[in-house]
């Protein structure tokens, strides 16, 4: 089966990164998880509940809800926080990457071959750094990047309604081929995040970002 | 929830049901179906209310859930929209053609209200025979409301509401049944369809559209501003009522939040006001699109009484009236000069600032210091010179107008001819007719001779004078 992919591409400012990359995060995994749990007589299981956290943004007009579960914010601020510092070059320069969040299930093999992990469902954020030269760019790109990441979200939910494949809920013994339970309130589908630079920033993309922002002036 | 063939019951509530006679449901199934959809229409609201509180939503994960937990979502019921929406639930549940919708409306002080968006959750007539309901149907509901959730952050009327607190604006929301309104969103507003849900009696769809054009028009504006805002006399009494909300002081008996029970039906006035606004406004605070406001607020800050009236304006509106200020004042680039620097207008005569010749008393002294020396100096000849010193004054000093503290440079007033003619003591009739200074120079000699013949006589009156003041004590 292949995995299906959904790229996002977004052009931000350096102080920008994390909070681009994890409003985006947070939005996949609420809708990718769900409750603990708890197996009871008779092969019955019940299941929690997931709480909710509106979360401002600083740098950008926007909110984002994520779940309630610290130990899941933990972990993602820091795969991103990661991510961040290896765009940063050694001269200080970001450089444009990418990072990617991945659902996969574990399909346990017998003895002496490993366990494989099979992706079915990959989102992908291209991040394109630009540089902006004074605070009254910076003031409406902060609004206009809360609007771009507004469409990603409802690109997001569009994803999620068409029901497409989704593993399987197992029994007991399996629970954690499909499912991550490491976490002590909230149970999201097995992920793994991964990144990966692409190279110093391409200026052209500030010379996009710049003519942007002069149209949008002139309206 | 329990899973794999077994549910858990929630109490028991009187549902329609709905005709199921083109699934293949049972009882049971189709009785679950309705509550599920019931219960998705309670929790929609709920976000959609709640979302536009103002207010941010902070719910924890449990690891274990309750029956309140619907969809396994912790989503907080508010007494008040429960107990609204369940009235209207009780008389139907959405259907095939009659959506049920959530209005959100936006109402500032003056009393102007402008629709912002409308969310609408319906039946549609899209089935899935094959839709499991006590599993697919269910978790698909579930992460459905996790969508409204994430879309209703989206929406430019989150932003507008999350600043209502603080502002004089409030946002509110109505719930009925039937079409939507959509001519009250303006011109070119958008809609967007947040998911969907296909069960086998037909599909559950949620959806928004929302007004893009956030302006205010200028005739609206105006047309509340006819009458000038009443500053109540009471304000800073304890016992006023100005902390309740417009809407509670214009009609009286309403309790926000409370629905009419007869609100079911397209036209009902179910009014669940989400905040209410006490504290003074926050400057600039709403979107750059709401353009037309600020002027329109500001002619009507310009009818209001010296002093201003609390809870309107901001540091944005032109129309703030500062203390001492003419209400009459435009400000002017031009006049900046005169309009900022205090008692400038005491600066605007031609008057130069240079001469020290204010100080009457430096002057006599000055005078005085030209007379020769050995001149007898009495109180006498320093109130002459004075007096000279005035009529001097034209040629070596220029005149600096000195105006009473405050005053304006008005010459027919009384206080200021009052204070002219009373600032120096008028001269003695004795000093009219003043000898020259040659003529003094000769008198002089003559003078001090009868003096010094008459000493023996001005030593026995001082002794009296001193015998005198002895017998008094």
């Amino acid at each position: 089966m292949n995995a299906r992919s959904q790229t996002f591409e977004v052009s931000v400012e350096g102080r920008q990164i994390e909070e681009v990359v994890l409003s985006l995060l947070h939005t996949l995994l609420f809708h990718r998880t769900t409750g603990k749990f708890h197996y009871k007589q008779e092969g019955t299981y019940a299941i929690g509940t997931v709480g909710m956290v509106d979360v401002d943004c600083d740098f950008i007009d926007f909110t984002y809800v994520r779940c309630h579960s610290a130990e899941l914010d933990r972990v993602l601020r820091k795969e991103v926080t990661a991510f961040r510092d290896s765009l940063r070059s050694s001269d200080g320069r970001l450089s444009n990457g990418q990072i990617s969040l991945e659902f996969y299930q574990k399909k346990k093999n017998r003895w002496p071959f490993p366990d494989e992990s099979i992706p079915w469902e990959v989102w992908t954020i291209q991040i394109n750094n630009v540089t902006l030269s004074n605070e009254h760019e910076r003031q409406l790109y902060r609004e206009k990047l809360g609007e771009i990441l507004g469409e990603k979200v409802i690109c997001i939910t569009e994803a999620m309604g068409r029901h497409d494949y989704l593993p399987k809920v197992p029994n007991q013994p399996l629970l954690d081929t499909v499912f991550d339970v490491s976490f002590p309130d909230v149970q999201p589908y097995l992920f793994k995040i991964s990144h990966q630079t692409s190279g110093p920033a391409n200026t052209s993309v500030g010379t996009t970002m710049r003519k942007l922002l002069r149209d949008t002036l002139a309206l | 929830m329990m899973a794999k063939g077994s549910v858990e019951e929630p109490s028991p509530l009187r549902i329609s049901p709905v005709s199921a006679s083109s699934s293949n449901l049972n009882d049971r199934e189709l009785r679950d179906l309705n509550k599920f959809i019931k219960f998705m229409a309670f929790k929609s609201v709920q976000v959609i209310v709640q979302s536009r509180s103002g207010e941010k939503i902070d719910s924890a994960s449990k690891a274990k859930s309750d029956g309140t937990d619907w969809f396994n979502l912790a989503i907080y019921d508010n007494p008040t929209t429960k107990s609204n929406v369940k009235k209207l639930l009780a008389q139907e549940l959405p259907r095939v053609g009659s959506p049920l919708n959530v209005e959100v409306s936006l109402e500032t002080s003056e009393g102007d209200r402008m629709v912002l968006e409308c969310w609408s959750l319906v039946l549609s007539e899209n089935i899935d025979p094959n839709a499991k309901i006590h599993y697919a149907v269910y978790n698909r509901l579930g992460l459905l409301l996790k969508s409204l959730i994430c879309i209703s952050r989206v929406t430019p009327a989150y932003r507008i509401a999350r600043h209502q607190l603080g502002a004089d604006y409030r946002v509110m929301s109505r719930m009925y049944y039937g079409e939507m309104k959509l001519s009250l969103l303006g011109e070119n507003f958008h809609s967007l369809n947040v998911g969907s849900v296909a069960t086998p009696i037909g599909s559950v769809v949620l959806s928004v559209a929302y007004r893009t054009k956030l302006t205010l028009s200028v005739h609206q504006l105006q047309s509340s501003s006819v009458s000038p805002v009443s500053v109540r006399d009471d304000y800073y009494s304890s016992s006023s009522p100005k902390h309740k909300s417009p809407a509670a002081m214009n009609a009286p008996g309403h309790s926000p939040g409370r629905l009419d029970d007869s609100s079911t039906m397209d036209g009902s006035s179910d009014l669940c006001a989400t905040s209410f606004s006490t504290s003074p406004p926050e400057p600039c605070i709403l979107q750059t699109e709401f353009t037309t406001l600020p002027p329109g607020r500001s002619k009507v800050a310009e009818e209001k009484p010296r002093g201003g009236s609390p809870g309107l304006g901001s540091d944005l509106l032109s129309g703030k009236l500062g203390a001492f200020a003419s209400p009459k004042h435009q400000a002017d680039p031009s006049d900046i000069l005169t309009g900022d620097i205090p008692f400038s207008s005491l600066l605007l005569e031609d008057t130069p600032l240079d001469n020290s010749s204010k100080d009457k008393s430096s002057s006599s002294e000055q005078t005085l210091s030209d007379q020769p020396d050995g001149q007898a100096s009495s109180s006498s000849q320093h109130s002459k010179e004075s007096t000279q010193s005035q009529h001097s004054v034209a040629e070596d000093f220029v005149m600096v107008e000195f105006n009473p503290a405050f005053a304006k440079p008005e010459r027919n007033s009384d206080v200021v001819s009052f204070y002219r003619q009373f600032q120096m003591a008028p001269p003695l009739v004795m000093f009219d007719n003043q000898p020259s200074l040659e003529e003094t120079l000769e008198i002089l000699p003559t003078q001090i001779a009868k003096f010094e013949e008459s000493q023996v006589e001005f030593d026995s009156f001082v002794q009296s004078l001193q015998h005198d003041s002895d017998d008094s004590d």
